[in-house]
C-alpha cells in the first residue's frame, strides 16, 4: 500500500476531504476505490444541499455492491464534480485528483481537526487488509 | 418398498387433481374490442 | 457443436440470418372469402423479422437452448440459493389436468381437490416450522419477508403500539433491508462477532421500546447457526419485539429443529429452494409465511379452510392485511412442494437437511488447506471462504469464479456476505454424489495452484466459454437495453 496523500485528512469511512481557499474537496480514498472494483454510479446531493459531518452523504454503486458515503465535514454542496458522475471509472483511476466528488463550503473548518491524518490513516488501512477476521 | 411409497403419493395427487374439473370451460370470452386493445398492446 | 460455433451461438443474433422470402411454414390457400383489417394502422412494415427455414429456426433455438447452464446440465453449487435437483415426477404431477387446467374464478366447489391440497401443504409447512398458521399466498422469497413485516406491522398497530425501527444482523440478505424500508421502517444494522454469531452487545445496545422485530436468517448467510438464538429471542421478546427468521436457508434445519421451538415469531420460506420447486429464470417461486397464533388474524387473505361440512372454502383473517397478490399465489409450485414432501416424508426430509450439511462439510474439509475460512468452524448447508490469500497474488475472487467456467462448473456465489473479504459462498445441497464434489473441489484446488503459478491464466478468464470475460463494468456504465438495427443505432 503506497501511502495516502499529506495534503487531506480522512475518515475513518474511507473518505477524503482537502481544504482549500473557503472551500473543500471531498471524494473516496484509494483504498476505498480498491476495495470496491468498477465503480458505476454515484448518487450524491446537488448543490446547495447541506451536509453533516459523519451524517450519510450519498451511496456509490460498483460492479460488486452498492456503499454509503459519508460526509467528512459540515457545510453546503457547492459543485458535484460531473466528469466524475459522467464516467465513474476516473475514481478508480485517480481518486485523489481527477475523480473527486464533491466541492463543499464548510460550515466550520476545524472539523477538519477531527479528522484522521494520512499516517493514522494508512495505520488504520494496514490492520484493515492484515486484520480478516 | 420405495417405490410403492412413490406410487401412493402419485396416487394421493391423482385423486386430488381428479376432484377439480371444469376449468376449461371458464375461459374468458373477449370481445371485438378486447382483441383490438391486446393487437394495440402487442 | 465446434468451439466456432459455441462463440458464434453466444454473440450472434437470429437477425442477419436467414434469407428475405425464405419461410418455416406454408400455409394452405384461403378458402373463406377475405376481410379488410379493422385498421390498417395496426399493421407495421417497419419490423425486419428474420425469414428463416424451419431447420435453420429449430437449430438456432435448439444450439442457443444448448449453452444454457442449469442444474440438469451441471453442478450449481450458488451459495444461499440451495440449486438442487428438482425430480422431474413433480413436473407430471403438476401437470395433471385437475391442478393444470383449473381456473382461479371457478367455483370453488369444482377445485375442492386443489383446496385440500393447499389446506394440507399450510398444515405441513406448519408442522415443519413449529408454527400455528401459514399463508401460501406470498409469490417469491422477498414477497414473504414483505408479507411477514408487513403482519408483524399490523399486529403491533392493533395493539396501539407505535415502533418504527427494524434490526437487521450485518450478514443479512440484501432483500431484508429491502423489505424494511418497504414496510416504511428504518433499518438499523447489528454487528456479528468473531465467532460469526449476533453480536450480543451490540443487540442489547439497540434493543429498545422502538424496535419492532429482529431479522434473522438462520442459520445465518455465513452457514452458521447462531448458538445464542435462545438468548436472542428472550431478549428480543422482553422488549417486545416480534423476532422474524429469513427461511432462505431452511433446507439446513428440515427435521433437526423447529424454528417456532427457538423462540421465532415468524418465518417464510422458500418452496424454489427448499422444497425443491424449479428456481431459476426469474420464477415464478412461492414464498409462504408460517407464524405464531398472534400473529395468524393478521395474515394475507385467501387462507384455505374447512367448513363444519368438510369442504374446503378460502377464508379471511379477522384483522387480514388483505391480498398480497392476484387470486391465491403460485399454485403449480405449490403441487410440486406438496408432492416433495408427502414423497420424502418426515425421515427423508430429515435426510436432506443432513446430507446437505454433510456435502458442505465435505467441501469444507477438502478446500480449507487452499482457501481461507473466516470462522474456524463447522458449517452448516454452505460454506464460505474468502480470497484473501489469493488476492494477494494479485488474484480476485472474480478470477476464481470466472477460471471454474472453465472447469465446467457454474462459479458460486462471490462477493457476498459482505462482511467477508472476497467471499466465495458454495452450497452443494444434498442431491450432490461424492464424485461430483470430489471433481469440483479438484477445480478448485488446481486453480488455487495456478493462482500462484500463473495468475494470469485466472485473470483472464474464462478461456473456453461462449464468450470471453464481459467487461460487467461497461455494462452497468452504459447498458444497451435494447437491440437497434445497424443503419439506426
Amino acid at each position: 500500500m503506497t501511502s495516502s496523500p499529506k495534503d487531506r485528512r480522512y475518515t475513518k469511512e474511507h473518505e477524503w476531504a482537502r481544504l482549500g481557499d473557503g472551500e473543500a474537496m471531498v471524494g473516496i480514498t484509494d483504498f476505498a476505490q480498491e476495495q470496491l472494483g468498477d465503480l458505476v454510479y454515484f448518487d450524491l446531493p446537488e448543490p446547495g444541499a447541506q451536509v453533516r459531518q459523519h451524517a450519510k452523504l450519498g451511496e456509490v454503486e460498483s460492479v460488486k455492491a452498492v456503499s454509503e458515503i459519508y460526509a467528512p465535514l459540515s457545510g453546503e454542496v457547492i459543485e458535484v464534480n460531473q466528469k466524475a458522475m459522467d464516467s465513474p471509472e476516473l475514481v478508480n483511476q485517480d481518486p485523489y485528483g481527477e475523480g473527486w466528488l464533491l466541492k463543499v463550503r464548510p460550515a466550520d473548518a476545524s472539523e477538519m481537526d477531527s479528522l484522521l491524518s494520512a499516517e493514522d490513516y494508512d495505520a488504520l488501512v494496514a490492520t484493515a487488509e492484515g486484520g480478516q477476521h | 418398498m420405495k417405490w410403492l411409497w412413490v406410487l401412493g403419493v402419485i396416487a394421493a395427487l391423482a385423486a386430488l387433481s381428479s376432484a377439480c374439473g371444469g376449468g376449461d370451460k371458464a375461459a374468458p370470452s373477449l370481445s371485438d374490442a378486447d382483441l383490438k386493445n391486446i393487437v394495440m398492446v402487442t | 457443436m465446434s468451439d466456432g460455433e459455441r462463440r458464434d451461438m453466444g454473440s450472434k443474433l437470429s437477425f442477419g440470418r436467414g434469407r428475405p422470402g425464405r419461410t418455416a411454414v406454408t400455409l394452405p390457400d384461403c378458402d373463406v372469402p377475405l376481410a379488410e383489417m379493422p385498421s390498417p394502422s395496426l399493421l407495421r412494415d417497419d419490423l425486419p423479422l428474420p425469414e428463416m427455414s424451419q431447420p435453420e429456426i429449430v437449430r438456432y433455438f435448439t444450439n442457443l437452448a444448448c449453452l444454457n447452464y442449469s442444474v440438469d446440465t451441471g453442478f450449481y453449487p450458488l451459495g444461499s440459493c440451495s440449486m438442487k435437483y428438482n425430480p422431474k415426477l413433480h413436473e407430471d404431477l403438476a401437470r395433471l389436468s385437475g391442478f393444470a387446467q383449473v381456473h382461479p374464478l371457478q367455483p370453488i366447489e369444482t377445485v375442492q381437490g386443489a383446496l385440500a391440497l393447499m389446506h394440507e401443504l399450510q398444515g405441513f409447512l406448519a408442522e415443519i416450522t413449529g408454527m400455528h398458521a401459514v399463508s401460501l399466498a406470498p409469490a417469491a422469497g422477498a414477497h414473504g419477508e414483505l408479507t411477514s413485516i408487513l403482519t408483524v406491522r399490523a399486529y403491533l398497530e392493533h395493539r396501539g403500539e407505535s415502533r418504527h425501527k427494524v434490526l437487521v444482523p450485518d450478514s443479512a440478505h440484501g432483500t431484508n433491508l429491502a423489505t424494511v424500508s418497504t414496510a416504511g421502517f428504518q433499518c438499523l444494522p447489528i454487528a456479528s462477532d468473531a465467532r460469526g454469531n449476533t453480536d450480543l452487545a451490540a443487540l442489547a445496545e439497540a434493543l429498545d421500546e422502538d424496535v419492532a422485530a429482529l431479522m434473522l436468517t438462520l442459520p445465518n448467510t455465513l452457514g452458521l447457526f447462531d448458538q445464542n438464538i435462545v438468548q436472542i429471542a428472550q431478549m428480543v421478546h422482553e422488549t417486545g419485539a416480534q423476532l422474524y427468521c429469513d427461511g432462505a436457508n431452511l433446507n439446513a434445519l428440515l427435521g433437526q429443529v423447529k424454528i417456532g421451538d427457538l423462540g421465532f415469531d415468524v418465518v417464510q420460506m422458500n418452496l424454489h429452494k427448499t422444497f425443491s420447486t424449479p428456481h431459476g429464470g426469474g420464477g415464478p417461486g412461492a414464498g409462504p409465511v408460517a407464524v405464531k397464533a398472534h400473529l395468524a388474524p393478521f395474515l394475507p387473505s385467501p387462507f384455505v379452510g374447512q367448513a363444519a361440512n368438510g369442504a374446503y372454502v378460502f377464508e379471511e383473517p379477522e384483522h387480514s392485511i388483505g391480498k398480497v397478490g392476484a387470486f391465491h399465489g403460485n399454485f403449480g409450485i405449490m403441487v410440486r412442494a406438496y408432492a416433495y414432501i408427502r414423497s420424502l416424508g418426515a425421515p427423508g426430509l430429515r435426510e436432506v437437511s443432513e446430507n446437505a450439511v454433510l456435502n458442505a462439510n465435505y467441501l469444507l474439509a477438502c478446500l480449507r488447506e487452499a482457501y481461507d475460512l473466516p470462522y474456524e468452524r463447522r458449517c452448516l448447508h454452505e460454506v464460505v471462504f474468502s480470497g484473501s490469500r489469493q488476492r494477494a497474488k494479485g488474484v480476485h475472487t472474480s478470477d476464481v469464479a470466472k477460471r471454474l467456467i472453465d472447469y465446467g462448473f457454474h462459479p458460486p456465489t462471490v462477493y457476498f456476505p459482505l462482511i467477508v473479504d472476497e467471499a466465495l459462498m458454495i452450497e452443494p445441497t444434498e442431491t450432490e454424489s461424492k464424485e461430483t464434489l470430489d471433481a469440483f473441489c479438484e477445480a478448485m484446488l488446481v486453480i488455487a495452484r495456478e493462482a500462484e503459478e500463473e495468475p494470469e491464466l485466472l485473470r483472464s478468464a474464462p478461456h473456453d466459454a461462449p464468450l470471453r470475460r464481459l467487461d460487467e463494468a461497461a455494462a452497468a456504465r452504459h447498458p444497451v437495453l435494447r437491440w437497434q438495427r445497424e443503419d439506426q443505432a
